[in-house]
This record gives C-alpha cells, structure tokens and sequence, in this order.
C-alpha cells in the first residue's frame, strides 16, 4: 500500500471542486456553439455526474482499490498493466497541460519578457513538494483553497456586474446555429473539464467513508458547474460572439473592472487565487501520476518518484507545443477525442464487466 | 549534518527571497508613463504614433505652488509601417521605455479613420500593457494636435479630455465609447460603431479641446460624423441619455421653459409578419422644470410642454434617423441587432442586403414625456 492516508470527504469535495474550476475558468473560450455555449456548459455538466456515478460504482464493486490496481482484476494481468500505463501516461500529460495553461498565461498576460519554462518549473518544484505529503496534506491545502477561488469568482462576478459591462441580451439569439453546434460544443466542454474527473478514481478509496465521498463528489461536481455555468453566461453577457477572438477571456473582463475609478486593476490579485487552483489541479495529476506508476510498479512508496516526475511534467510542459495557437488548436480539436477513451469509454466499459460478472457470479 | 542541511536550506531561501521578482523589473524613473495616446496615418501611408508623456517632477513641483514653471507633459510622435514598429521607433527620440499600462485616452486621426482603422485595433487588445477600457475618440484633422493641446483646467490634457467626456456625455452631446465596446460592435458587424467626435476650437484666444457628436466607422471606415442633435437622436433610441436640458415653448404666450432630463429609457421592439419588420421605438424621459419664464402653471400648460419635449425628442430622432439612411446608410441604433435577437431566422435573410433594408423599413418612435419635479417655486414671478 503506497499510500496509508486518509481525506475527508469534506477535503474530497474541495478537491474535486477546485481542480474543477481550477484551470477551466481562465482557458473556457466558447465552444462551437458560439452564443449558446452555455447551454452546451448545461449538458456537459450532466455528462460529468454521470461519470461521478460511474467512479462510484466502480468503487463499490472494488472498495479501497484505484482505477489502476482493479484494472488488471478486469481485464487480465498483462493487458491490465498495459492500460494501466496507458492511463499513467494520461495523468502524467494532463498535469504538463495544466502546467502549461498556466506558463502560458503568466507569459502572455502578466510577465511577457520571463521564459515559461520559469513558470513550469516553479510551478513543478511546488507541486512535488505538495505530493511528497501524500493526499492528507493536499485534502487541508485544497479546503484553503476552495474558499478563495470560490469567493473570487463571486467578487468578481459582482464587480464585473457593478462596472457596467454586461448586457444579457448579447445571450440572445437562442439555438440560432442548431441544435447539432451545441452537442458538439458540450462534447469539447465534457472532455475539458468535468470528466477529467477521472483522476479522482484514483483518489476516492482514500475517503474515510465511502457513502459520504460520494454525495462530497455529486455536490463538488454540481457545485462547480454552477459556477463555471454563472462565470460562461457572465462572458458572453460582456462580449457576446466577440468572445471567440480572445485567448484568455475571464482575463480580460476581470481588466474591464473599474468602478469609479477606484477599483480596477485588481487582476494580480485574482492571478495569485488562480494559480493555487493550478496548483491543486497539477498537484492531482502528479499524485495519480506517482501512486499508479507505484502501483503498476509495485513499489512499496511513491515519493520517490515524485520529483523526477514533476520535472518530467514541467519540461514536457515546455515541449507539447511550440506556441499559444498550437495549444489551442490541441485543446479544441483533438483534446476532448484523444482524451474520451480514458476519461470515459473505458471506465464504463469496466463498469458494466464488472457489474455482468457480480450477476454471474452472485 | 543535521546542521549542513538547515544552513543549505537557509541559503536557498535566502536566494528566493534575495533576488527573486527582479527578472525584469522597471523602476519609475526609468519609465516614460504615457497618459494619452494619438494614432494618425501620414500621407506616405505611414502609421504616426503620437503620445502624451506625463513628466512626473514638474506635477509635484507645480502642486507646491511654487518652481516647476516647465510643461508638465512632453508630446513626441514617431512613424511606423505598424502601431507596434511606430511604438519601438519611440527609442530613437526618447531616453525611457515608454509605459501605455496607464494610458487614458487613444483618439484616432480622420485620414487614418477614412483609410481604415482595422490595421492599428489590434494591438489595443493583443497586446498586456494597453487596457480595453479605455474611451476611444475620433479626432476632426490629426489626432496629435488635439493631444498638443495643453490643459486648461488640468496640467495633463489627456486626462482633461477623459474629465471632459464624462461631463458632455451627461447632456447627451456626445456618447463615452470605451475601447472594448468599439471592438465588440465592428467584430459583431450589425451595429454600427459610432465613436465621440473632439477637435480643437478657439475660446477666448484660447485653444481647447471640443467634445461633441460621434464619428460613424462603418466596415472600419469613417462613414460621416453625427452633429450635436444627431448624437442625441441617435442616444435617446439606445436609452443612453442621462441628462440635458431641452428647452421648450410653454403654453399659447410663446414664454419659453426648460426642461431638465432626469431619467431616460429607450426600447426598440421589433415587429414582425409578412414582408419588412417594423420597428417600434418607445422613449421614456422624465423631466423636472429647471426654468420658466413668466406664464401660468396650469394643466394646460404643463401638458403642453410635456407634449412639446416629445415633439422634440421625437424630432431629435427622425433627424438621426435619416442622416443614418439617407446619408450615412449605416445602422447605428442597433435594430438589426434587435431583429437578429428576436427573429434569427428572418435576420439570416436580410442580412446581407440589411444596409439596403435598413433604410426602407418602417420605424414608429413613441415617446411617453413627464415632467415630475418644479423646483422651489411654485409659479413664476408675475409683478402683480
């Protein structure tokens, strides 16, 4: 057993929450919907609870094990091993993505004349030294966090609405490119972010109880939908279409905050907010990355392998892409299809295995 | 051992603390602040970047009452293919790094506005030290030489020209347009955009900088300019009047009365059926009496003027409206951003052609007029 601790569920539930909107609030552009993106953000969301039930149901059939140790008890020693390192892989190349979104932001937006390759690592070293305290110490620094990104998205929700510059009928029209533009908007707003929930699979048999980690997981993920859902509406109600153009959206209408010329200019204040999400939702890739690798390995502690690990993350952070656009192009077009297998195809696939054989057998 | 390892740990956080956040840091003395910020194109087709650069020492001498004497600001300009490559040839005649983060106004030029301002938006937004909010104004002539004006009631004129706009928009003569709200109407292609109009005029021997009615850049192309009363028409259909006064015949006596704007709201409602839409303006305003010369209060009277400021306001739009047809053609109020709201599928139809429809359809202005308040007087003076 690799890791002998043990969260809350209140702790999971803040987890969950944070790595939700963690990233997700500054990189969510519109989708293919355009204008009815949020509708797309509706269904997407409802795709994510549905996830949650199948983690769930999975850790009923399997209680106290991760996705990566009951894998080979589904599919067979060796093919199990291999998914299993599959699905290593995953984790280990959504944390240098999380990395990156956040390098990249800081380059663009905050700091142009700094390489990121400064954000990656600093970003790194601090997330390894999160995991080396395995998930206790990440359940406390998530229940810090959750209150702040919390109460900056609502302040600057209600800032943005004080300075004038939403106007609700840029939400209108309704459905004017079809219905089909919403379903494919909601597939890129699925894979980014709510079944990357997945990773938690990894995180839920460590909940001391199982009953009340669920009902924690349903309210983060509803919780967060909420909010993601308030902070969509709220940049399409400032920019309408226009949205599309910009690469960091929820950046830029925090900057439009200015209310009688006393305040504004409060987005170095939300940036730090923002990147203690980044570095929950980093620091969650890392611990999946580092307790799988320990399990499919055998070894009997994964500390050792966090630090090379987050240095793996932060230089292939600095390699995945040569520039913003490349990264988008990846995050719209291919992220939500290379990403489906893992986030959600195989874990039902092994769902329903497991639930044909309990028939079985029982 | 134990030791070695607190001392090591001591001395890496010592580096972290000692030299960390220098990476690439300006000092304020290094730093040229631009307050305001021209654009204008030369006749070679060139980009000239004008900008106002705030001298720190002579604000604070001058604030003492005494010393200083020098111009509180410096004006330089510099020429570029792009804005950016005009920026960077600052260099080349300024000693410090010029600083837009505090910039407070960019006025673009007539000859740029004529030729297209879809070349120099961009960096406004792309770029992290320009800010969005920022008000936009289109300049009669050069941009540059409304920024030489030098400030008369303020030091820093850039920033008496953004005092100056917030005190006309109240009346209604000229609209405040931030930035942001200029990219998102010429990106969204169906309002036309309309930016406040400022240009120099001569007071008393004096120069200062006018702000009053709006350029209309249509396609990003200055289409024409809206006067004073065209402005108003054109706010009283948006709902953006705040204030004003409109000055109104009282009664049958011919005694004159002024009414001053409280409130305004506006809503364009489109109707649809067979054939054109049909566009229904209904103008709200509620007024308090601010002056009348000497006649009877009576319920006669006051409805009358009431009826009169309607008769205005409504006039005040028909002149908008067909300046915005006849010769502008451009849509400047928004009602095709109002059917495309309400009715997609017939916007989806008229789009292409709607700078033609826009100026066949029908459009019925309402106008609902009160007058609430009569100030400390409850009947003019009347020597009995």
């Amino acid at each position: 057993m690799p890791e002998k601790g043990k969260t809350t569920a209140f702790q999971f539930f803040c987890l969950v929450s944070v790595f939700l909107f963690g990233s997700t609030t500054i990189m969510m552009s519109l989708t293919a919907a355009g204008r009815d993106s949020w509708i797309s953000m509706v269904l997407a969301g409802a795709g994510g609870m549905v996830l949650v039930l199948v983690i769930t149901g999975l850790a009923v059939s399997f209680p106290g094990l991760t996705i990566i140790e009951y894998i080979p008890k589904i599919f067979g020693a060796f093919p199990g091993k291999l998914i299993g390192l599959l699905y290593l892989w995953y984790f280990l190349h959504l944390g240098s993505l999380v990395l990156r979104n956040y390098g990249e932001l800081m380059s663009t937006v905050v700091m142009p004349e700094t390489a990121p390759g400064v954000f990656h690592v600093s970003l790194a070293i601090v997330i390894a030294y999160l995991v080396y305290h395995r998930v206790e110490v990440m359940g406390r620094l998530s229940e810090l966090v959750f209150p702040l990104s919390i109460g900056v998205t609502i302040l600057t929700s209600l800032l943005i609405i004080l300075s004038g510059v939403t106007d609700l009928r840029n939400i209108l029209p309704v459905f004017e490119h079809g219905i089909k533009k919403v379903i494919l908007g909601s597939i890129t707003l699925a894979g980014f972010p709510y079944l990357e929930t997945i990773l938690f699979a990894m995180i839920f048999p460590y909940i001391n109880s199982a009953d009340k980690g669920k009902k924690a997981f349903l309210a983060a993920v509803i919780i967060s939908w909420i909010a993601l859902l308030m902070i969509m509406i709220q940049n399409i109600t400032i920019f309408g279409d226009h949205i599309i153009t910009l690469t960091f959206p929820r950046f830029y209408s925090i900057r439009l905050i200015s209310i009688g010329n006393f305040i504004e200019r409060i987005e170095p204040v939300i940036l730090g907010v923002w990147i203690m999400g980044g570095v929950v939702k980093a620091g969650i890739c890392l611990y999946a990355f580092g307790l799988g690798a320990a399990q499919v390995l055998g070894l009997k502690d994964f500390r050792s392998l966090i630090l090379p690990a987050a240095l793996i993350m932060a230089a292939m952070a600095d390699l995945l892409f040569k520039n913003t656009f490349e990264m988008q192009r990846f995050a719209v077009d291919i992220y939500p299809f290379y990403a489906f297998p893992f986030q959600f195809a195989l874990p039902l696939l092994m769902l329903v295995i497991a639930r044909l054989r309990r028939r079985k057998s029982g | 051992m134990f030791y070695l390892k607190k001392a090591v740990v001591m001395v890496l956080v010592a580096v972290i603390v000692l030299t960390g956040g220098c990476g690439n840091k300006r000092e304020l003395n290094e730093l040229a602040i631009v307050l305001g910020t021209a654009v204008d194109l030369t006749q070679d087709d060139q980009i000239e970047v004008t900008v106002q650069i705030v001298k720190p020492g002579e604000i604070s001498s001058g604030a003492q009452g005494g010393g200083g004497g020098g111009e509180p600001v410096v004006i330089i300009s510099s020429r570029g293919r792009t804005v950016f490559d005009a920026i960077r040839n600052f260099t080349t005649v300024s000693s410090k790094k010029l600083f837009f983060s505090h910039n407070q106004v960019v006025i673009f030029g007539e000859d740029l506005m004529k030729g297209g301002v879809q070349q120099v938006i961009d960096i406004f937004e792309r770029d992290h030290e320009f800010r969005t909010e920022v008000p936009l104004f289109a300049a009669r002539g050069r941009a540059a030489e409304i920024l030489e004006v030098p400030g008369s009631e303020e030091k820093i004129s850039a920033i008496e020209i953004k005092k100056e706009l917030d005190t006309v928009r109240h009346p209604g003569w000229a609209d405040k347009v931030t930035f942001h709200e200029f990219v998102r109407k010429y990106d969204g292609r169906i309002v036309v955009p309309v930016v406040p109009q400022i240009r120099r005029v001569e007071v008393n021997g004096r120069t200062h900088t006018k702000i009053s009615g709006m350029a209309v850049i249509k396609g990003g192309r200055l289409a024409g300019w809206l006067d004073e009363t065209e402005t108003r028409g054109l706010l009283w259909v948006q709902g953006r009047i705040r204030g004003g006064i409109i000055p109104v015949k009282a009664g049958g006596s011919g005694a004159e009365a002024s009414m001053e704007v409280k409130k305004a709201k506006a809503k364009i409602i489109p109707e649809t059926g067979a054939g054109l839409p049909v566009f229904r303006v209904q103008t709200e305003v509620e007024s308090n009496l601010g002056e009348a010369e000497p006649f009877q209060l009576t319920e006669q009277t006051i409805e009358a003027m009431k009826r009169e400021q309607a008769d205005i306001i409504k006039k005040e739009v028909a002149t908008a409206l067909k300046k915005a047809r006849e010769e502008l053609k451009a849509d400047i109020f928004g009602f095709g951003e109002t059917l495309h709201r309400a009715e997609p599928r017939q916007w989806e139809e008229l789009k292409t052609d709607w700078d033609e429809y826009f100026q066949d359809v029908e459009v019925r202005i309402s106008v609902k007029s009160e007058l609430r308040n009569f100030g400390d007087k409850n009947r003019p003076t009347i020597p009995r």
